[in-house]
């Protein structure tokens, strides 16, 4: 099976590193731009992300997770800690009226990641309510409780979806065989 | 995954979507420490692919990242690697410290906007000006904290004294230091790091500075290079010329929070 990018970065194979950068920059910054409002807070946090990610290349391990998804937990990561940094409320409008880009790069990339396949497929059998729950959690950023006030559901059942549904999506991501073909 | 307990999942899935306080990471670690279980990303992985799949859902618009970005990204890249093959030294529990520091990914993380050159001295140490403007932070201000540096462990370092002066709401900070060892720029310089528990713990590159000949006492200003709050440790290594993204210690001077 080919070597993944960070699996070569981690290696020492150094034109991994700009390949890397050609391929998630799209996605990087498409959720820093999320997560962030100001675009100067947003390069600085894509700046963060990519040097993480250096130094995190080598625990990348394709058997628990896409490239893609490890790539957008670190990025997550940090996006979460410098929004919480900023004390800035997570979101709380609903998600019909939020506008939401995605570079054409990051949409390549999602699609072509197994793990996010898997995972839509394995979204769609929840229950709408639940459904809706872990997109305003994943998705938005939402708090909980800012969830249980929006919807009505009570914070417990929140909770209970998102512990839930969060060890469902989990137990399919990174299943042997499966490469991102950002990486292939 | 294991079988955990509830709680301790519950902290998992809200760490992974909305972030954690510093009393909840502190109790998500106390827990998993009782029983007996290593921290896992299980649930960080599964929150970041669910944003995916619901990204590619609500997909309405497309903004590629700016092409000057990525040139930053790739120099970056090549300072990091440079960084990363040139720094040999090892790293050495800070035992003088308060708090779990994680020294190795952390600073490169932190330090990404320090990134700017690779030879630098962007702190100015010693100026009378410093030490007023060191002096009305301390007389002005509310919220002003003085932390003294902790007895140095390191004979070379044993005689330094004097403290570190820091208000958070202005971001602003002095270090005052009494014997401290005169470097050579040429060879080696200083640079600070602050511990920020906010931040997860990673050091935050606090600038490099020298320590110039015939000066005992200087007074040196922190130029902190992300925001941090409420930080809890200061404390100076030893780096090559123009500081470095990943330091490896040993933490040579230290002001811990009490």
């Amino acid at each position: 099976m080919t070597a993944s990018i960070l699996e070569r970065i981690a290696t020492g194979d150094r034109a991994a590193v700009s390949e890397c950068i050609d391929a998630y920059s799209g996605l990087v910054w498409s959720l820093s731009r999320r997560f962030l409002a100001n675009s100067a807070d947003a390069e600085d946090a894509v700046q963060e992300i990519f040097l993480e990610l250096w130094e995190n290349a080598a625990r990348f391990d394709k058997s628990v997770a896409s490239e893609t998804t490890f790539i957008s937990m670190i990025a997550r990561r940090r996006l979460i800690d410098r929004r919480r940094r900023l004390n800035r409320e997570p979101a709380s409008r609903p998600l019909d009226e939020v506008e939401h880009s995605l570079s054409e790069d990051a949409q390549r990339v999602l699609e072509a990641s197994a793990d996010v396949q898997r995972v839509v497929d394995v979204i769609k059998t929840m229950k709408p309510e639940q459904q809706e729950v872990i997109s305003m959690a994943s998705w938005l950023g939402m708090s909980h409780g800012a969830i249980a006030a929006q919807t009505g559901i009570p914070l417990g059942t929140v909770k209970s979806y998102m512990s839930r549904g969060l060890t469902r999506i989990r137990e399919i991501l990174g299943e042997p065989g499966l490469v991102d073909k950002a990486s292939s | 995954m294991k079988d955990m307990h509830p709680d301790i999942l519950e902290l998992l899935v809200l760490r992974a979507t909305e972030g954690l306080s510093s009393e909840q990471r502190e109790q998500l670690e106390e827990m998993l420490r009782e029983d007996g279980l290593e921290d896992t990303e299980e649930m960080d992985l599964a929150a970041a692919a669910a944003a995916n799949a619901f990204a590619l859902k609500h997909v309405r618009d497309s903004e590629d990242a700016p092409d000057n970005l990525k040139s930053r990204l790739r120099e970056d890249a090549e300072r990091f690697f440079a960084d990363k093959d040139d720094n040999v030294v090892e790293l050495r529990s800070p035992q003088a410290t308060r708090g779990r520091w994680n020294w190795g990914w952390a600073t490169a993380a932190a330090l990404a906007v320090a990134l700017i050159a690779t030879n630098r001295m962007d702190i100015d140490s010693g100026t009378v000006d410093h030490a007023s403007a060191r002096q009305q932070l301390i007389a002005a201000t509310e919220g002003t904290r003085i932390i003294p540096w902790a007895a140095p462990e390191s004979a070379e370092f044993a005689g330094v004294t004097g403290d570190v002066v820091w208000n958070d709401e202005r971001q602003e900070g002095y270090m005052l230091l009494t014997g401290m060892p005169v470097n050579d720029p040429t060879r080696a310089q200083y640079q600070l790091w602050l511990v920020d528990p906010d931040r997860d713990s990673n050091p935050v590159d606090g600038g490099v500075f020298d320590i110039p000949p015939g000066e005992e006492t200087v007074v040196v200003p922190i130029n902190a290079k992300l925001a941090v709050s409420n930080p809890t440790v200061f404390a100076i290594t030893r780096e090559k010329p123009g500081g470095v993204v990943v330091s490896r210690g040993p933490l040579l001077v230290v002001a811990a929070a009490s």
